[in-house]
């Protein structure tokens, strides 16, 4: 008994030593910073002077109140949920063509992906004259084609501005979604479609009875992924438009950097970051539910 | 009993790479090689001072600082490591370094930096005092913008100004003069404006910018309006005259003056439009100016700079200041001092100045003088340094005025009326409420 007792606590001993580095870079890279950033939160916080006062709510509360923080919420969740929306809905349809077969179509299924690959710098400055209202490219498609009368300042309107930001968004993300999809569908035996064929099952019929259950893990995973990723979102809209006209296209990210870095408040930074900490979480467990289940 | 001695040998040693990474830089040595070349000791191992540098449109002048700086290090045997980055990049590189208390000794800040991190930065006021003894003041509005807590935080090294554009070819052509007043500025633009065309009379940001924040800022100042108090902490934004200034700015923009997208613009829109052709009048850095000659761009001839427009209080231009400033966790206070001494020596500016061409404008009276501020492009807005002003005037430049400006409110209140067409009023209370937000953060 005595020996199996020494056995056991040797056994822990080793566990625990194999099991050290990843908890200590766990807890040092994930658990430590999150902690740090809910601290943060709770204090008067300034680059260069650290924590001068514990100020419990008044940062959240502060935020919560100001004009640009709901602005910028607002825009968060229309600007994640629009976006993962058309990239699920023209992702799923751009995978349905690639997964038939035809001529240079893996030349396509690569071309597909470049808009994924392009740095978000250099596309956002592309988009950025794209849009341009001083003979920027879409005004004169528009014109030409006589859609327009008069150039439209497309990133200068509240109204125009944030549609942008997010088509781009939208042009950027769904080819991750289409490639994505497309693994889905490979997976799908071809038999099957050919047996629902037999029976009489239409291409319609064939997508929602076959195809959906058929990718529907790989679908909810990349869509929450992606609603995450969304969320945090932060280049386009910062080299667009940099929150502008007004805030219309103000993000949290975008919000978060002004008030952190610009105005070199942290304690007030981390708690507009960490408003959508709820929202994520539930995604978060979702996804790891779902994982869960796969396994 | 092997197995277990390597598990607990791997575990220490993680966490004493841990540990490590958060050691603490290196004592400061108590010998300071001073601006002179005074020798490092020898049997000491090699200093090291990190230099943060802004790049600016003239490399000459970037490069020269390099050089200089690299010279001094060689006679004081301590390596310089000079890193010039974008503008776009630095605040959030300083900021990371400053909460890391690791990065560069010396660096480059701009505008409101000092004052937003001059917790994080050294006393330099013995080598600020020694230099006006030696030089004459510093223009009142440079001081402002590196002078905190009544300690000097940064030197100020070299001032940015937006200066007044006018294409000559096109008020020639209408006969008419350089804009003198803003009201002479509206019906100038009502005669020049061609839209049809594609020339626009007025080219100006409305959106979070450096441009935009001037220009706005100007007009406000120039028609009486004050954000706060000379006390810096009571708010008195809200007044007839900052309404005034922003129905004026409204009514340049409704007149269709300005093209419909400068809500969104950012600083190199109106470059990219004036180079274009597309815009009449601007204002900018003299960077344009600067590009087109060398360019050999033929609109370079029909560029010419002057003074802002007046408003009815007078006329007024605010400056960026770039100063140069010591990071208190520097392990080498003493002589990153000395080299900032040796950089803004009176030589070291006189020859940035020159190598500069003039483009980035003096911060003291004395170097007004030099040739390169004699060209004729550049002799008009430079005088505009005598009356420059920081953000945050008439009162002092506190963290808060620069935390208002750096979040862009007074850009954002004129952008509330051409975007979502509030009413000015409502605009004006929409701002004066998030700059008290800010300065009660402050007051508190």
């Amino acid at each position: 008994m005595q020996k199996k007792g020494i056995s056991n606590n040797k056994d822990k001993l080793t566990a625990y030593s194999y099991t050290a580095p990843m908890i200590l870079i766990v807890g040092g890279l994930v658990i430590f910073p999150f902690f740090w950033a809910i601290f943060m939160s709770l204090s008067q916080y300034r680059v260069g002077t650290g924590v001068t006062a514990f100020v419990g709510l008044d940062n959240y509360i502060q935020t919560f109140k100001s004009v640009m923080f709901q602005k910028a919420f607002r825009n968060t969740m229309i600007w994640a949920f629009a976006s993962v929306l058309f990239k699920v809905v023209l992702g799923m349809l751009l995978a349905l063509v690639l997964n038939q077969k035809f001529r240079m179509s893996g030349l396509i299924r690569g071309m597909v992906l470049v808009p994924w690959i392009i740095p978000t710098t250099i596309s956002a400055l592309v988009w950025v004259w794209i849009f341009n209202d001083l003979g920027g490219a879409l005004n004169t498609i528009l014109l030409n084609l006589k859609l327009i009368k008069a150039p439209v300042a497309w990133l200068g309107t509240g109204k125009t501005a944030l549609l942008s930001v997010v088509s781009v968004n939208i042009w950027r993300g769904t080819p991750f979604f289409a490639i994505t999809l497309l693994a889905g569908l490979k997976n799908i035996p071809k038999e099957r479609y050919e047996a629902a064929k037999i029976d009489g099952a239409n291409a319609f019929q064939s997508f929602v009875y076959m195809t959906l259950p058929g990718i529907r893990h790989v679908l909810l995973v990349s869509t929450l992924l992606e609603t995450i990723w969304a969320i945090g979102d932060f280049s386009i809209v910062y080299r667009m438009t940099k929150g502008g006209p007004a805030g219309a296209t103000h993000l949290l990210t975008t919000l978060t950097y002004e008030v952190g870095f610009l105005s070199g408040d942290l304690g007030r930074a981390v708690s507009i970051s960490l408003f959508p900490l709820p929202i994520l979480a539930l995604l978060i467990i979702a996804i790891t539910k779902l994982m869960d289940r796969e396994v | 009993m092997l197995k277990r001695l390597v598990a607990v040998m791997l575990v220490v040693c993680m966490m004493i790479a841990f540990v490590g990474c958060g050691s603490q830089p290196p004592e400061s040595s108590a010998e300071s090689p001073g601006a002179s070349n005074a020798p490092a000791p020898a049997n000491t191992q090699k200093k090291k001072i990190s230099i943060l540098y802004m790049k600016h449109w003239v490399p000459e002048a970037d490069a020269l600082v390099e050089k200089r700086a690299k010279e001094w290090g060689e006679k004081n045997n301590i390596e310089i490591v000079f890193d010039s980055i974008a503008e776009a990049d630095f605040e959030m590189k300083i900021a990371s370094c400053i909460e890391n208390n690791t990065g560069p000794d010396l660096a480059l800040f701009r505008v409101t930096m000092p004052i937003i991190y001059k917790d994080a930065l050294l006393d330099v006021s013995d080598l600020a005092e020694k230099i006006i003894s030696e030089r004459g003041e510093f223009f009142e509005g440079n001081k402002a913008e590196c002078y905190a807590d009544g300690k000097w935080v940064t030197i100020p090294f070299y001032s940015i100004m937006s200066v007044w554009m006018v294409r000559t070819d096109i008020l020639q052509k209408h006969n008419l003069p350089v804009p003198d007043t803003y009201e002479d500025l509206y019906n100038t633009c009502a005669v020049i404006n061609d839209p049809a065309n594609g020339v626009y009379a007025l080219g100006e940001a409305f959106s979070h910018s450096r441009d935009g924040n001037t220009f706005v800022q100007n007009v406000l100042w120039s028609f009486g309006s004050e954000l706060a108090g000379k006390d810096g902490k009571t708010v008195t934004f809200n007044s007839p005259e900052t309404l005034a200034g922003l129905k004026y700015i409204v009514s340049l923009y409704k007149a269709g003056f300005i093209p419909p997208g400068a809500t969104a613009w950012d600083d190199s829109s109106n470059n990219k439009a004036w180079q274009a052709g597309q815009l009449a009048m601007t204002s900018n850095a003299p960077g344009i100016y600067y590009n087109l000659v060398k360019d050999n761009d033929p609109l370079a001839a029909v560029t010419s700079h002057s003074k802002w427009p007046a408003g009815p209080k007078g006329r007024f231009a605010l400056v960026d200041t770039y100063s140069l400033g010591i990071m208190k966790y520097t392990p080498y206070p003493e002589e990153t001092k000395a080299l900032l001494e040796y950089l803004t020596s009176d030589e070291g500016m006189t020859q940035f100045y020159t190598a500069g061409g003039g483009f980035q404008f003096p911060v003291q009276e004395k170097y007004m003088s030099l040739d390169v501020y004699k060209q004729e492009a550049l002799k008009e807005p430079v005088s505009m340094m005598y009356g420059a002003r920081s953000p945050g005037w008439p009162g002092p430049l506190t963290p808060a005025a620069a935390e208002v400006e750096a979040q862009g409110i007074m850009v954002d209140m004129v952008a509330r009326v051409l975007v979502d067409n509030l009413e000015p009023q409502a605009a004006l209370d929409e701002a004066t409420q998030r700059i008290q937000e800010i300065y009660d953060k402050y007051n508190k």
